[in-house]
């Protein structure tokens, strides 16, 4: 008896599991095929990138104000574990980084699921960027976010060069911070 | 919780006593803590498993890929322990594969932690995107791996009264 027991309730577990995944992935992806076929802005690599905004302590900030300069404009949200990774990963390797405007801002909705405010996330897990020069922590505009982050991914950064061109799409910081230092050099 | 732990100790001694079963465990066990060691920090790495991940194995991780993987090689050394000994001494345990492979595999065991630990991380995050089970699981972390462990031990046991059972040919069910 309580070995069908357990039986049945490992199965159901199971089930559950896998339902609950493929309805919130079928959720995810036709809401992200509305939102490709209503934005006609399209980030790509090789090409300039669409503004963006973002609000940084209340204050309106458009992506536009940092042309000139190279920027990773991180859109990330603030629970995912490869984010809480890669912050303190930055903050390590942040003495390398100076050359790279680092805009961190999260996403709008935080990617389905609650978590502390971006500068929570930021006091919390890397402290010593909020007063670095080269960052700036703020929050993507829901407009914004449906054009760099249209798939709500959690974790995920742009690359672009001074002239505004976007170089590179990655995701998880911490993994691929190699990557992120020698653009920001080269 | 006396019972459990004596029936699993029973079942282990038992098993031991099996060269080939020895062996499995052993393999078994080294697999599986690999797999579980470059699988579960892979959260912190956006899904990417390998090198990499394995630079993120903090010592909490290392205890649950430790806990997996020694739970698990023991259930699968358990299986086939009865597995075997049942299909020596019945046709029925040959003949019905829906009676004796079947429910230990629906157990799942092998399984979940897997699950978990690629739904809450490891699934490249440009293939999927979960949002809400994402973020549940990531912000559960150590209490679905804990609930996770408290499964493994209880199929632990079942499994070990299967080999109590096989060794004895017992069958409590029929009490």
């Amino acid at each position: 008896m309580k070995k069908n027991f357990s039986t049945i309730f490992s199965l159901v577990f199971v089930v559950f599991v896998i339902l609950f995944a493929m309805f919130f992935n079928e959720k995810q992806q036709t809401s992200s095929v509305k939102n490709k076929s209503s934005n006609i802005q399209v980030v790509k690599i090789g090409s300039k990138v669409p503004d963006a905004e973002f609000f940084v302590s209340g204050k309106s900030v458009k992506l536009s104000d940092f042309s000139g300069r190279k920027v990773m404009f991180w859109v990330f949200a603030t629970w995912c574990p490869s984010c809480i990774a890669g912050a303190q990963e930055l903050e390590k390797n942040n003495e390398k980084l100076k050359n790279l405007k680092i805009i961190a801002t999260k996403t709008f909705g935080n990617a389905g699921y609650p978590g502390p405010s971006v500068l929570d996330f930021a006091k919390q897990y890397s402290p010593s960027l909020l007063s670095e020069k080269n960052w700036l922590w703020g929050d993507l505009t829901k407009s914004s976010t449906a054009v760099y982050n249209p798939k709500n991914y959690p974790d995920i950064y742009f690359l672009i060069d001074e002239n505004g061109v976007l170089q590179d799409i990655s995701g998880a910081p911490a993994a691929t911070i190699n990557k992120i230092i020698k653009f920001a050099n080269e | 919780m006396n019972k459990y732990f004596s029936t699993i100790k029973k079942a282990i001694v038992i098993v031991f006593e099996n060269k080939k079963s020895r062996y499995l465990l052993f393999v078994s066990f080294v697999l599986l803590f690999v797999f579980y060691s470059f699988l579960l920090p892979a959260t912190f790495t956006g899904g990417i498993v390998g090198l990499v991940s394995l630079r993120f194995l903090n010592f909490e991780l290392a205890v649950f890929a430790f806990l997996f993987s020694v739970l698990l090689s023991l259930i699968i050394a358990f299986f086939n322990f009865s597995f075997l000994e049942n299909k020596k001494s019945s046709k029925k345990a040959a003949g019905s594969f829906f009676g004796s492979v079947l429910p230990p595999l629906l157990c799942c065991s092998p399984l979940l932690p897997s699950i978990a630990a690629f739904l809450s991380g490891a699934f490249p995050y440009s293939f999927l995107a979960f949002g809400f089970l994402q973020g549940f699981l990531a912000t559960y972390e150590t209490q679905i791996y804990s609930f996770l462990v408290f499964l493994l031990f209880l199929f632990l046991y079942q499994n070990a009264k299967q080999v109590l059972n096989a060794k004895y040919k017992v069958c409590q069910n029929k009490t």
